[in-house]
This record gives C-alpha cells, structure tokens and sequence, in this order.
C-alpha cells in the first residue's frame, strides 16, 4: 500500500519570484517628493524643539556673558574655565555616581520583582500592576512624597529606622547621606520600567528551554543563569540605556528634594546647567555644562542604537 | 535500559479529566509510539513518564521503580523535543554535553562522550556552531544528541519530526529507527502522524480522547483494529465505512444493496458498521455500484474519489484504472479484508 505523497512546497534556493522584480521595477520609477513633504511639518518642529536650542548653547558656550547680556566671543575661555575647575569634576563624579547608583537598583529591584512575580500566576499579574504605581507618578510628587517620608522630625522612615535603635540623623540633611537617599528614591521610581521589560522578554522565553534544564539536571540557578539571563540580557541592556540616558539629564527630582545641597552633594551637572541658567544666571559657563552632558547622551545614544540595531538586523 | 509500565495511570486538571486511566506496558528495548488525533493526550502522557507533568492517579514505574515523585532529572530519562529546545547561547558542543557537565563528569569524558555521539549522528563538523547557524534537520540531531549523550534508559521522543519538511521527515525517520537499533534503548514516542507509527514502531498505542484505544504492534493494528476509531485513523488513505444490518448471510445497506461477508459472521438484529480499506476493493463484475467524482493517478496507483447514494467511498487501485468523472465502476472487496464494528458500541464484531 503506497500513501500519495505530500507535496509541501519550500523554497530553500531563494529562487527570485516575478512578481519581486515587478514590484522593484514600479518602486523605482514611482520616485516622487509627495512623502518628504508629509514630513515637513514634524521635522520643522523637531528642529525648532531641540536642534535649534542644542544649536544656540553650542554657540552660547563661546560667548562671554554677563547675567542675560552677551558680551562678545570669546572661544575657548568658557571651556578652559569650566574643565579646570574642580566643582565641575566634583559635579561629573555626583552625576555618574547618581547615575550608576539609580541604575544598579532600578535594575536589580526590576529583574528581582520581575522574577517573583513572573512565577506567581495571576496574583503576580495583578500585584505587576499595583507595582508599576511609583513609575505612573511625576517626579515632583515624587519628590514630594519622599520629602514628606524622609523628614527627620516627622517622617515615618527616621521613625522606624530609630525605633530599629539607628540614629537616623538628619537624612537629606546630612551631606553624606543625601546623594544615596536621592538614588534610592530614584531607583523606587524607575525600577517598574525594568520590571516590565524584564518580564515581557521573559515571557517570549519558550517553556522547553526550562524543561530541557529540567531533565538535563540543572536547578533554579542554572536555569536563571543559562536560560533567563541569556535570553533576556539584550532587553536588559537596551533598558540600562535608556535609563541611564533618562538619569542623566533628570534634575526635577533633586530641585524638589535637595536643591543640589546639602553643600552641592547633589549638584549633577544638569542640576548645574538648571542652576546655571535660572539661578545663578552664568550662561557662558553653564552652557559648557549642558554641551558636556549632551555629549555623554550622544554617546550613550549611540551606543542604544548601535545595540538595538544588532538586535533586530 | 529499562521497562516503563504504566498502571491506571489519571491526569486531571482541576475537574477536567485528560487521561483516563492508562495501563501499558513498555518491554526494555522496545519502540513504542503513542500516536492519535491533537489533544487525545499522548504528549500529556509522555510528560507524565518524563516528570514534567504530575501524576493525578496511579503509579508510573521506569526499570521497576516508581517515579512518581522522582524530578525529571532523578528518572534517568532523556527527551528530545518538537522544537528541539537547544540552548541558543551554546555551541553544538557544549549544549550536548550540558547534562553532562552538571552532573559533575570530568571534561575528559565529557569531550569523549560528546564526541560518540556527534559520530554517530553526523555532527562532527559541527560541534564549535551556534543552533542559529545549523538548519532544522541538524538541530534535531543535536538535540537527540544531546538525548544520547546521557546514555539514560528510556528516551522520550515529542513529535520531534513536526517541524521539519516531508523529505527530510522521511530521512530522520529512518535515521531514528536505525539510532534505535544501534543503542537498543527503551523508546516512548510521541506523534501524530500515523505513517510515523507504523514505520517506526515495535508496538503502537492508539489514544483518542484520553483513553488509549488499542496496543499492537503495527500490523495487528492494521489487521485487527478494535474499534471503529483505530480503524478509521491507522491506514491512510482512511478505511471506508458502510452503514447496514447483516441479514440472511449478507450485509444490506441501508438502501437495500447487498453486499458479501465473510464466512461465519452470525444474523445479528443490531447495526453493524461494514469497514473496508480502500486497497481491498477491486473492480468486478458484480458488486457495490459507484459513482466516480475524483480520479487521481498518483504514478503507481490510483486514487478513485466515488460515491455511492450520500456515501464517499475511496478506493485505490494498483492497475491504471482511469475511468472518466461521472461514470459508474462497480467494486467488491476482499472478503477476508473486511471488518464488522457495532454502531452503537464502535467495538469490532469478531
């Protein structure tokens, strides 16, 4: 007894259809300038928005000034003032500081809360949503909050840490103890965003690879270290990214808290190029503090893109 | 190497009951192929015997033990899944000795293990690349590479074939049956397709619904069906099936055409289900009258497509018969290939 034989069609030698040269050959020779100038709206207004303004404090950072007067060019001075001077470097150290430490917690407390709920059915799917709450808030009531939280005479936190038998001090008070408590505010705020990358690129992990660990021997760790991380590791790095791009040039968070103080602890360089700006109104200067940190993006922006186009070429 | 039986084996998931109540028994060395229609349970019960699904109700045992609490790992147990589930991030290599390397075997033996096995399967070329490099048929021999490394007593096998094309199925098939006969091990399984089973296995399970509904090596499955379930679905094309009662020695249709039967079948005043394969039936003077809708050559024999009244009946014909659409052939079966099943019970009438 013979069976008729399945015709399944594959086409394994990429063989060229007709209809894809048709299609070129019509692409090709229906050029026209109808989609660039859908365009133009949005990119007037991208330019307006930020290529222009990023245009104008390149130029500024080579004029002298005086309060909101321009007094002449004067090329390289502001720059030469401002790399040499050690508040600048104290500054850089406070901003990668703040940086690192927001990000290593955002990161950690994500995969981490990422991981527990990820097993936890649908108790985990409706806590995901109740956890996601700091992230939905804005960074000044954020601020706000853990002002209220983090205040020494009546906040519930020095209550509970001197009831443990720590003296609490004077928390945001205290110039060692604010960049950390600005950090972990920070990293309170931001770590839903990790946890819910972390979880989607967990779920797009296919059950086998666990069940191959399974019967090949290994436990949770195993399973963790081989299969979750290396699956999720590309999600994980493009999120660290654009968190850390985000950190950088976040300054709402330390205006509401700490003012940049106690005694310039919390002084990043975009709290500087606000302060700059609006307080202390040196314009020359302070617009080399806005290139230094545009460019730290640039690179870092580089970098995502760079990443993420691995990914999906 | 080892046994694998199955006794009242129940799987439920809250109040839905998946399996039934499944006893088997799997002899040391022996091929068995679980196969029947998607969700009739056959990869539930394959992950029953792996440790990947709990055991609601009776006891699983692998070489004389019971393995119902037993982590998959503890079994002794390798599988070989349909998506082949290699660990992307690992080259050839390293993926088939992962067991190995946690199980804590010096790397000496590991290499040397890794190293058998990749002879055997082809894969010597290959053990420094990605799974992202290799195409589907090379990714199953790693992952049944990655099975043989271990050396386990019992190999699962989960439709490993579904993903891959029909020419390359049918050269991992045979590649699989020789596998077994060079290493012996007991082997569960698991497919769909019914070609699959009957080409590969020792001894076939036919489950439907949860139930297993027959166990016979392939050709007593082919013979002797049980039922009108295991008849219909073993063979392909599917066996014909005509409705009727037997009276006076003779099938009557439920239009009145009669049809033989083959000595010794008593009257009997329930209705019975008159099955014939389509291989069994032969153009004759007399008999059962048709009308052609679909003539299909297919080089070595002939599909006919037919009907007769509301009924389709396919026959297969090892002679060039190529009657036009429409006309009429007249066909009779082979008497001592025809099968009686009760209608209402769908168990066979010996």
């Amino acid at each position: 007894m013979s069976i008729p034989p399945l015709q399944v069609s594959t086409n394994q030698s990429a063989t060229h259809l007709a209809s894809d040269v048709v299609d070129a050959t019509d692409n090709a020779n229906r050029f026209s300038w109808t989609p660039f100038l859908w365009f133009t709206p949005a990119i007037l207004i991208l330019f307006l928005v930020t290529l222009y303004p990023t245009i104008f404090v390149f130029w500024l950072s080579f004029q002298k000034t005086k309060y909101y007067e321009l007094v002449g060019f004067t090329g390289l001075a502001n720059y030469v003032e401002v790399l040499r001077s050690s508040e600048f470097w104290d500054t850089t150290v406070i901003s990668l500081t703040y940086v690192g430490g927001s990000l290593a917690g955002a990161m950690i407390l994500g995969l981490s809360s990422a991981l527990v709920l990820n097993r936890a059915g649908v108790t985990g799917s409706t806590l995901r949503v109740f956890i996601l709450f700091p992230w939905t808030l804005s960074m000044s009531v954020v601020g706000s909050i853990w002002l209220w939280l983090l205040n020494p005479s009546f906040g519930p936190v020095p209550y509970v840490i001197q009831k443990l038998g720590i003296d609490p001090g004077l928390m945001l008070g205290d110039p060692g103890m604010a960049l950390p408590l600005i950090i972990i505010v920070t990293a309170w705020w931001s770590f839903p965003y990790v946890m819910v990358m972390a979880t989607a690129a967990m779920q797009s992990i296919p059950k086998e690879l666990y069940e191959a660990v399974e019967i090949d021997g290994g436990g949770a760790f195993v399973k963790f270290r081989y299969v979750t991380l290396t699956e999720i590791l590309p999600t994980l790095g493009s999120t660290a990214l654009t968190l850390s791009i985000m950190y950088l040039t976040l300054m709402t968070l330390i205006i509401v808290m700490t003012g940049g103080g106690p005694l310039g602890s919390t002084t990043t360089l975009s709290f500087e190029a606000f302060r700059g700006t609006v307080q202390a109104v040196n314009i020359g200067p302070t617009a080399v503090v806005s290139i230094v940190v545009l460019i730290i993006n640039v690179a870092l922006g580089a970098l995502y893109s760079r990443l993420t186009g691995r990914a999906t070429g | 190497m080892a046994d694998v039986t199955l006794s009242r084996v129940r799987k439920s998931y809250g109040a839905l009951d998946i399996i039934h109540g499944a006893d088997l028994g799997i002899r040391d060395g022996e091929f068995v192929v679980l196969v029947g229609p998607s969700g009739c349970g056959k990869s539930t019960l394959l992950r029953m015997i792996a440790g990947l699904e709990t055991i609601t109700g009776g006891d699983i045992r692998i070489g004389g033990r019971v393995v119902n609490d037993l982590d998959p790992k503890d079994r002794d147990i390798a599988m070989v899944f349909q998506n082949y589930a290699l660990y992307p991030h690992m080259t050839v290599a390293t993926n088939m000795g992962f067991s190995l390397e946690h199980r804590g075997t010096s790397k000496a033996e590991i290499a040397g293990r890794v190293k058998w096995a990749a002879d055997i399967l082809g894969l010597s070329q290959l053990l420094d690349r990605y799974p992202r490099q290799l195409s589907g048929g090379q990714r199953q021999r790693v992952a049944m590479g990655r099975a043989i490394v271990r050396n386990p007593q019992v190999f699962l096998f989960d439709e490993p074939l579904s993903n891959l094309d029909a020419k390359l199925r049918v050269q991992m098939r045979a590649e699989i049956k020789e596998l077994h006969q060079r290493l012996k091990t007991t082997t569960v399984y698991v497919t769909h397709d019914q070609v699959e089973a009957m080409t590969m296995a020792d001894k076939i399970v036919v489950m439907h619904d949860g139930y297993v509904e027959q166990v016979g090596a392939p050709l007593e499955l082919y013979d002797y069906p049980a039922n009108v379930f295991v008849a219909g679905f073993i063979g392909s094309p599917s066996m014909n099936f005509l409705n009727g009662r037997v009276e006076a020695g003779r099938f009557v249709l439920e239009d009145g055409h009669k049809l033989p039967l083959p000595a010794g079948v008593a009257d009997t005043s329930e209705k019975v289900i008159y099955g014939v394969r389509p291989e069994h039936l032969t153009i004759s003077a007399e008999g059962l009258p048709l009308t052609v809708t679909v003539v299909e050559p297919t080089g070595s024999e002939t599909q006919i497509i037919a009907r007769h009244g509301a009924q389709t009946i396919v026959c297969i014909f090892r002679d060039r018969v190529l009657p036009k659409v429409g006309e009429t052939i007249t066909v009779a079966p082979d008497l001592s290939r025809v099968h009686l099943f009760s209608e209402s019970t769908g168990r066979r009438l010996s």
